[in-house]
């Protein structure tokens, strides 16, 4: 089944539409027993409550202390119990750290897969199919648009979380501040893809709206 | 005891039915290389019909240069995509 979540840019008329369908098949399942009115709205709240500052949290963590770093990429889901991350129904997760050597893009290319429980929901454009389509066919471009200009020598892996295997999407930011990075190369590194180019952005302004306004020009991708 | 083992190559098959699938098309019938074992799930593309999505299946890590997705990528790059094992096969039997 393939379902686009591109709200942005809706009509208020599409939207409005879409609030009716959305309720009416709420009330037939409501209606035929598959969940009831108090499961759905504890199930709203519990989305609700999930926050991309839990994410935060887990980085800064990261950050100041080595041993907890290494057990949020030997044990993330034991890591963010540690710090009283609700995990219930997460079974495993995979945590990448960029370094001076590898930078990591992550994107579900079928659907939008994402760490909600860490990060909330996802943000419109991780979701839009130009950015599932252009994290594979050109990363490094969707990454120059997000201001993060990775050298040649850098090698960039993109990650596609196509299997329900919870991916760690803007763990990507997971590059240690400039001040606390002990050696000069990873100092260069950090001023060619500043770590707080690599996080999230705040807005929701999807990647190929910033070129439409930068003018970065986009290569065809050849695929093969 | 799984079937393929980090570092091995493997093909992945090339299938698209009209169900839903979980291996992206760009990465159907090229090789790779199985970088880690995720552990065992429940099938996502069984689970999708309201079945209960047994046996379980391993999923992989798999790698591949990006040159094999798109021509003239950077000869660093690389893709990783989680597949099913009965989506791959060893590459010399391709």
């Amino acid at each position: 089944m393939i379902v686009q979540h591109v709200h942005s840019g809706m009509s208020p008329e599409r939207e409005a539409a879409l609030v009716l369908r959305t309720r009416a098949l709420a009330a037939a399942l409501i209606a035929k027993g598959v969940f009831t009115q108090d499961e759905l709205k504890a199930q709203i709240d519990a989305m609700a409550k999930q926050s991309i500052l839990d994410g935060a949290r887990l980085i800064a963590r990261a950050w100041t202390e080595e041993a907890f770093k290494q057990r949020l990429l030997t044990d993330p889901v034991g890591a963010a119990a540690e710090l009283g991350i609700d995990t219930s129904g997460v079974a495993k997760m995979m945590v990448v750290e960029n370094t001076d050597q590898i930078h990591h893009l992550v994107v579900c290319t079928l659907c939008s897969c994402y760490p909600s429980f860490l990060l909330g929901n996802p943000p419109d454009w991780y979701k839009s199919v130009s950015y599932r389509a252009r994290a594979v066919s050109d990363p490094r471009g969707v990454m120059r648009e997000f201001g993060c200009v990775a050298p040649e020598s850098r090698q960039v892996r993109v990650v596609d979380s196509t299997a329900s295997f919870t991916k760690t999407g803007p763990f990507t930011g997971f590059t240690r501040p400039k001040s606390n990075v002990p050696s000069a190369a990873a100092e260069e590194a950090g001023s060619s893809c500043p770590p707080e180019a690599s996080s999230t952005p705040k807005d929701n302004s999807a990647p190929e709206s910033i070129s439409a306004t930068g003018g970065i020009a986009l290569s065809q991708p050849k695929w093969r | 005891v799984s079937a393929f083992s980090v570092g091995q190559r493997v093909r992945v098959r090339e299938h698209n039915p009209p169900t839903h699938i979980r291996t992206p098309l760009y990465i159907q019938g090229r090789v790779g290389t199985i970088e880690r074992l995720h552990g065992a799930f429940r099938n996502p593309e069984d689970l999708a019909y309201g079945r209960e999505g047994l046996p379980k299946r391993d999923l992989y890590l798999v790698g591949f240069e990006y040159q094999t997705v798109i021509e003239g990528a950077p000869a660093t790059d690389r893709v990783l995509v989680d597949i099913y094992e009965h989506w791959l096969e060893p590459e010399e039997t391709a």
